[in-house]
């Protein structure tokens, strides 16, 4: 799929949102409604125009149009999923535990490190970060299983 | 930055773990519970939640306190404060009830924007303002003035004045509630324009001519408002008053020459104020000026924590360092604490059901607001 | 004046105050290093020890603190590609592309030696500003504060290049983003579904940090590259330096519109810089490489950035009104301290307003020149692989982003806004809109609302109103000539 078509498709999901928030937006007292209403509605309007217009540029160009490379994409995806992971292991298991797993698992099957340099980073970075909570008075999420070793 | 550390120098690693397990081991034997035979705060700490976030009034307000309290309960627990901000503090007093233990190690500071969703039955509010215990609670007060070029010289002027009146306020359900009903109770023509940032610019606002009614509460009065008086461009009418144990309506001590809602009423009109309007009025009085600013413990909490913190309250406001270095975060007021404490904030919490709804449906006749109908 | 002005220097320069003003530098310093740390919880850390203090003492702290925190955080904007705090966003425009040259440490020099003049500018606007504040704030109702929130609207225009329609549509985002949380004109939550983390509105350092830090970490990693595409580093800080002298009237313009904004209450100092950089770029010749490494794309935003935090004391001091998020914590300071903000600032106490003319100026020189000389050092950063960089810095962010509320909805968005921001990147759209228009929304709305409600539509007619209308359209009618004339543009 093309970067243009992708972008056609990209601008009418917003337009779905935008038709949504203007519909939330009719249920509002007035005095709450009238900025959301007409911003939504006119960025929805937006969005349908640049909707036809896009469409009309592809069917003109009507040329090869650029092929994303589809490993690139893969891997976006899969690094994406790290990132959503390590977020979710936080809400389980909290922030000091979470982060541990996850550096030590994404250093050694990511970066590659060595067994020895992975655990002296994650250390450090677990002793860079309590001595920074301490210092910057910070706080972090204790996980719903409410194991709170090292807060 | 942490790789850099680690390829060129692992020796700074390790001395800077050492100097951590150091810190922290010195953090652990602080914070060991103590023997039970002293006092309860005996190497014990106590929480101040603060459900707002760092800087504001009542933030200044908690963090103003916190040295008194260490130096004043029996113990001197460590005071730390802790800003759980969000939902116009209506987050941090929910989770001061359910995620805090109820063991006298945790305290709330809330202030008027806490109690008056309380009142209005806002649905997003979980706590109960009467599971808790009241320690320490600080008035404060206000004063209603207005531009010259209004004609408003005295009672007998407000229903005839010379320009249209308007009021530039921020919410009708804040503390701009008691200035809307003060305007309700005296039958007066003001047209209120909502929306405003905070007091400061609604004062601008009076400042440059975009109102010509406003209202301050009693420091800001004090800073900002008095040279206007002097140079002649603002004239004080009336301040809000505080309600006494008795729940009437008193002249506010910061402001002995300035006539209360109630005696300016009597005034204008010859006779005392009365109805639902007037009802209103002292209701919210009492929770937004009255008692603007409360510590609360639990009220599960241990005996012996409220009886150690109460009395070390009732120590603070006897000391003449607390009242002078406080000048500014106090404004002049004597806190309330013991049972003339008690007595205000159950006063405040007996609210008329029937005085509330009616509220309610002023609120909503109003200003739109259908949010807790 | 003047007498009174060095007998506050030789206060400010006591020996016993010094510590503590440094002590403030260093804080702010590290505040601003850090990815998505923002003013607040500098003033966080400092508050605590500001209880019995004098007040010029209190003070030094706490405006050391204030005034290097837009000098630190360019590192971040710079080397990653993500704001350190809400005041440099827009050096991202063109300091992470010069950083992808490998030219981090030309891009670090520049703006750092812009943010020490904009600093000492700001200083110095703030004194001379002195006995004319009163009547410029007045100036300046709720009409011509909504129509300044349009000259910052109006920026998207410029910096959407030549895809328009897309960049108003982003903004549009962001205005809808922004009206999320309570409404400003009546109690009522909108798009909360009675959810309180909402209730307050999404935090902006979370949304900036998603919108940019995100897509940039997750884009380095699967092509695993480093920041800077060649392998050395090339341009160090000298070279910065000798790029700000040359365009020495950029720091000046970027300065001045920075204190003139910072100045005024009400728009919040976030969208400064974006204007300095929409102004910089409107009015430069040549100006089709900015956004791909135009160093004076960092010159002009970098020097309105510090400039502000001078500025925006004066609403703070004299009328008691927040100009930014960390002037809303030194109120909350100065009560500590016994004092008040008021008229009383320049008649009373006009010594320590001068205290803290001479503090800005002082701690915006040594901030500057520390982080000058740190540069050489941290713009190495941008060497270190992806897969050994990325990791780290994930954890970093993601603690920033808690901060903002500590509220476990603070990551949820992170990620939210993360992936919105993937996707745009990845399809070319600009997001530099959806940013301003979020920071705007609020203002935008509660402005109107207030003028329409107390004036009609006789408000149109002030002549604030017209002149701010003028402006705004001469910046796009010249942005449109300029686009005609170099057709061909490439999308920002």
């Amino acid at each position: 799929m093309s970067k243009e078509i992708k972008s056609i498709l990209f601008t009418t999901f917003l337009f779905i949102v935008f038709c949504l928030m203007a519909f939330e937006a009719n249920t509002f007292a007035d005095k709450a409604k009238f900025f959301p209403f007409f911003v939504a509605i006119g960025a929805a309007f937006l969005a349908f125009v640049s909707i036809v217009l896009q469409t009309i540029e592809i069917v003109r160009s009507n040329k090869e149009n650029s092929i994303d490379d589809v490993g690139e994409i893969k891997k976006v995806l899969k690094y994406v999923l790290w990132a959503v992971g390590y977020i979710a292991l936080i809400y389980f298991i909290g922030f000091m535990l979470a982060t541990i797993v996850f550096l030590l698992v994404f250093l050694l099957i990511e970066s590659k490190f060595r067994i020895i340099t992975t655990v002296l980073s994650t250390a450090l970075v677990v002793v860079g970060l309590m001595l920074f909570g301490n210092v910057l008075n910070l706080y972090w999420p204790t996980g719903l299983l409410g194991i709170s070793i090292f807060s | 930055m942490k790789l850099i550390f680690r390829k060129s120098n692992l020796t700074v690693g390790l001395a800077l773990m050492l100097l951590v397990s150091i810190i922290l081991a010195g953090c652990s034997s602080e914070s060991a519970s103590g023997s039970s035979d002293g006092p309860f705060y005996e190497e014990k700490s106590i929480e101040l939640v603060v459900p707002f976030g760092t800087g504001g009034g009542t933030d200044t307000f908690a963090r103003f306190v916190a040295p008194f309290l260490n130096e004043s309960v029996e113990g001197n627990p460590s005071i730390q404060t802790v800003n759980v901000p969000g939902g116009g503090s209506i987050n941090g007093a929910n989770e001061f009830v359910f995620s805090r233990e109820h063991n006298g190690q945790f305290a709330l500071v809330t202030s008027a924007s806490t109690h008056v969703p309380y009142f209005l039955g806002d649905p997003a509010v979980k706590y109960d303002l009467k599971e808790m215990k009241p320690v320490l609670g600080l008035p404060t007060g206000g004063v209603v003035y207005v531009n010259p070029e209004t004609g408003i010289e005295s009672p007998k002027d407000i229903q005839n004045p010379k320009q249209d009146l308007v009021y530039a306020g921020i919410s009708a359900t804040g503390l701009d509630l008691v200035t809307l009903l003060a305007f309700e109770v005296l039958e007066m023509d003001v047209e209120a324009v909502l929306g405003y940032d905070g007091r400061g610019p609604s004062r601008v606002a009076f400042e440059s001519g975009e109102s010509n009614i406003d209202y301050q509460t009693s420091t800001a009065f004090l800073t900002n408002v008095q040279p206007l008086v002097e140079e002649g461009k603002a004239n004080p009418l009336f301040a809000f008053g505080q309600l006494d144990e008795n729940g009437e309506v008193i002249r506010d001590p910061a402001f002995p020459d300035l006539p209360s809602l109630k005696e300016f009423y009597v005034e204008a009109y010859g006779e005392e104020p009365s109805g639902e309007a007037w009802e209103a009025y002292k209701a919210f009085l009492g929770s937004s000026f009255t008692v603007q600013k409360v510590i609360w413990l639990h009220s599960d909490a241990p005996k012996e924590a409220v009886t150690a913190l109460t009395d070390g309250a009732e120590k603070i406001i006897d000391s003449s360092e607390f009242m002078e270095k406080g000048e500014e975060v106090l404004g002049g007021y004597t806190p309330y604490v013991g049972d003339q404490l008690n007595k205000v904030v159950s006063n405040m919490l007996d609210t008329d059901e029937e005085v509330l709804n009616w509220v309610k449906d002023y609120l909503e006749k109003e200003y739109e607001i259908t949010r807790y109908q | 004046m003047f007498e009174a002005a060095f007998e506050a220097l030789s206060i400010v320069l006591d020996p016993g105050r010094i510590p503590f003003m440094f002590l403030g530098i260093f804080v702010g310093l590290l505040i601003g290093l850090l990815p998505g740390l923002s003013g607040t919880v500098g003033m966080a850390i400092l508050l605590p020890f500001v209880y019995g203090m004098d007040p010029y003492t209190g003070m030094a702290m706490l405006i050391g603190m204030a005034a290097v925190l837009h000098t630190g955080d360019t590192f971040p904007s710079v080397l990653i590609g993500m704001p350190g705090s809400s005041g440099s966003q827009a050096t991202i425009m063109d300091g992470y592309p010069l950083a992808r040259q490998g030219q981090a440490g030309r891009a670090l020099g520049a703006a750092f030696f812009s943010s020490m003049i904009g600093g000492v500018f700001g200083g110095i606007v703030l004194f001379i500003s002195i006995p004319l504040a009163r009547p410029i704030v007045l100036a300046f109702g709720s009409p011509e504060l909504f129509m300044l929130s349009i000259l910052g609207l109006s920026m998207v225009g410029i910096l959407s290049g030549n895809t328009p329609i897309r960049g108003v549509l982003v903004g549009m985002i962001g205005l809808m983003l922004g009206s999320i949380g309570g409404a400003p004109a009546v109690a009522e939550y909108r798009y909360t579904f009675e959810w309180l983390y909402l209730f307050n509105g999404l935090p902006l350092a979370v949304v900036a940090l998603g919108l940019f830090a995100f897509p940039e970490m997750i884009e380095l990693l699967a092509k695993k590259q480093s920041i800077s595409k060649t392998a050395e580093l090339k341009g160090g800080w000298v070279h910065g330096i000798k790029d700000t002298i040359t365009h020495k009237w950029l720091v000046l313009k970027g300065a001045s519109i920075g204190a003139l904004i910072g100045f005024i209450p009400g728009l919040g100092g976030s969208v400064v810089d974006w204007i300095a950089y929409g102004i910089t770029k409107q009015t430069s010749k040549d100006n089709e490489n900015f956004g791909k490494g135009d160093i004076r794309g960092v010159i002009g935003p970098e020097g309105a950035n510090n400039a502000k935090e001078g500025g925006a004391l004066i609403p703070t001091l004299l009328f008691s009104i927040p100009g930014s998020g960390t002037t809303a914590i030194l109120l909350g300071g100065l009560s500590l301290l016994g004092l008040q903000a008021g008229p009383r600032m320049v008649n009373e106490d006009v010594s320590i307003t001068l205290s803290i003319v001479w503090t800005l100026v002082f701690a915006n020189i040594f901030g500057a020149a520390a982080c000058i000389l740190l540069s050489k050092y941290i713009a190495r950063l941008s060497l270190i692989p992806a897969t050994s960089l990325v990791p780290f810095l994930l954890v970093i962010l993601t603690v920033a982003s808690y901060q903002s509320s500590r509220h476990f909805g603070d990551l949820l968005l992170f990620i939210g806004i993360g992936l919105l921001g993937l996707v745009m990147k990845r399809l070319d759209w600009p997001r530099a809109p959806l940013l301003i228009g979020f920071v705007l929304s609020q203002a935008t709305e509660r402005y109107l609302w207030i003028s329409m409600e107390r004036f009609g539509f006789s408000w149109l007619l002030h002549p604030g109103v017209i002149v701010l209308a003028v402006i705004i359209v001469a910046l796009l009618a010249g942005g449109y000539i300029m686009k005609r004339s170099t057709e061909k543009a490439n999308p920002a």
